[in-house]
């Protein structure tokens, strides 16, 4: 029904969105972007003369984080629902998961100001050492990341209020921004197992002098 | 409904396939936090957190993203972005060669340190006791104090490292084979070749910034300690 009554998209030649396709490709960039950043986190956090106690063994805290993951993973099911309550055209549902999405960003960006500056409490800046710089770096970037997916997201729940064709049924808009929001998820799942719990296993921390 | 499916890509799922993708997520990331705090080496644990991790990214990827429904070329497009990253962090990793999760690597040659940061003035404001014996001299102007303790020695305050008070004693013990002398040597020229129960490779290679007649009167110094 809807494809007679509004036609949003141009034909292209291979038959598929192009936006979807530019989000697609423009996530596959973002790989190379947090992979370079993770690497050189993994290869530096560990040198030695420059960590005067404040190393991963001594501040990350893996309860903390382990919470916040969970959020994430629960925002990216309510992303998914979203998704779904708009391809039915259920507006009512649709809000809902949509706010709840953006709900759960925000908490987990509140851990994240909590975790950086009960770091900086402790003396790791990003320009303390090696291991500070790398791991601000990442997880701030990441954190950007959900900044600008929550803001996203609000902005497409304001926009089931004023245009609601434009998140309902055909149009695309609701499904790139939840491949957004999932990568975004996915970069997490990555930087938890790899930055903290593999980060961390099998090290003392060693106080400072 | 779904008008901007291409043809051939297949219904995305009911709601249910959602819910239990959700489910195994949280499932394998609270196995994941509890193998973390369980007593394993890490060459069993580390591999099962990689491998539990990428599960998840791909169960996510797969039901969340739909790549399993959607058309090839969103997959194509994604994969390659994504071998690429994995070959960049394997390439960096392998070339600075530091994956090896317990201790920081070990140089092959020792990089020789111009300035020692570490080092503490003994007294402050002023240089060290020249009463002092020489080797002592040589513990505290080299910056050893900074990081270890030696009882009746002024300055040597740092806690970085194990107390060095009554090293004599037990200096002998520490590695089959090597006798006290040979064992503070080798803890100064090579601190990498053996630590020191719970104690990670912070040790700077200092060696090469002592002078080889001081190093001896250090060394003396060392063995004097009981
Ligand atoms: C950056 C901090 C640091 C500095 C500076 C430092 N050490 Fe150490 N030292 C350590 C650590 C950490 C250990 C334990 C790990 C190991 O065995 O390598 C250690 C271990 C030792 C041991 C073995 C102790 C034992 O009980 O077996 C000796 C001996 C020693 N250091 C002597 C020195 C001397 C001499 C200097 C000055 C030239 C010095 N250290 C400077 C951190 C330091």
């Amino acid at each position: 029904m809807a494809a007679a009554t509004h036609e949003p998209e141009h034909h292209t030649s291979t038959g598929l969105n192009h936006r979807k396709l530019l989000m697609w490709t423009f996530l596959g960039s973002e790989c190379l972007f947090f992979g370079s950043l993770i690497a050189t986190h993994m290869i530096n956090r560990n040198k030695a003369e420059l960590l005067h106690g404040l190393s991963p063994a001594c501040v990350l805290d893996i309860p903390i984080t382990s919470a916040s993951t969970f959020v994430l993973l629960m925002s990216s099911v309510a992303m998914v629902l979203a998704v779904a309550a708009s391809e039915r055209s259920d507006l009512k549902q649709l809000r809902i998961w949509l706010f709840s999405t953006a709900f759960l960003g925000t908490i987990f960006l509140g851990f994240q100001v909590y975790e950086f500056s009960a770091f900086v409490n402790e003396g790791l800046t990003i320009g303390t050492n090696l291991f500070g710089s790398t791991f601000f770096t990442l997880t701030g970037f990441h954190g950007v990341h959900v900044t600008v997916g929550v803001i996203w997201i609000l902005s497409m729940l304001a926009t089931s209020f004023f245009r609601k064709d434009l998140v309902t049924g055909d149009p695309l808009n609701i499904d790139i921004t939840g491949l957004y929001w999932h990568f975004v998820d996915i970069v997490w799942i990555v930087i938890f197992t790899v930055v903290y719990l593999v980060g961390v296993f099998g090290l003392n921390c060693v106080e400072a002098a | 409904m779904e008008s901007h499916r291409h043809p051939s890509e297949r219904p995305l799922p009911p709601i249910s396939v959602y819910l239990y993708v959700g489910a195994i997520l949280i499932i394998v990331t609270a196995v994941e936090v509890a193998a973390f705090y369980l007593d394993v080496p890490s060459y069993v644990l580390i591999p099962i957190l990689i491998v539990l991790s990428l599960m998840k990214f791909v169960l996510v990827v797969m039901f969340f993203m739909h790549l399993r429904y959607d058309h090839k070329i969103f997959s194509s497009v994604f994969i390659l972005g994504l071998v690429l990253a994995l070959g960049i962090t394997l390439g960096l990793i392998t070339l600075f060669d530091n994956f090896d999760v317990g201790n920081p690597p070990v140089a092959a040659a020792p990089t020789p340190i111009p300035t020692i940061t570490l080092a503490t003035p003994a007294i402050p404001g002023g240089g060290v006791d020249p009463n002092l014996p020489a080797g002592a001299q040589a513990f505290l102007n080299r910056g050893c104090n900074g990081c270890h303790v030696i009882e009746g020695l002024p300055g040597a305050v740092g806690v970085v490292g194990p107390d060095l008070t009554g090293l004599a004693g037990r200096a002998g013990d520490r590695v089959p084979g090597l006798s006290a002398e040979e064992y503070v040597r080798q803890s100064v020229e090579a601190p990498q070749d053996f630590l020191v129960e719970g104690y990670d490779n912070l040790m700077l290679p200092l060696r090469d910034t002592i002078g080889d007649e001081e190093f001896e009167s250090l060394v003396e110094y060392l063995l004097t300690l009981r």
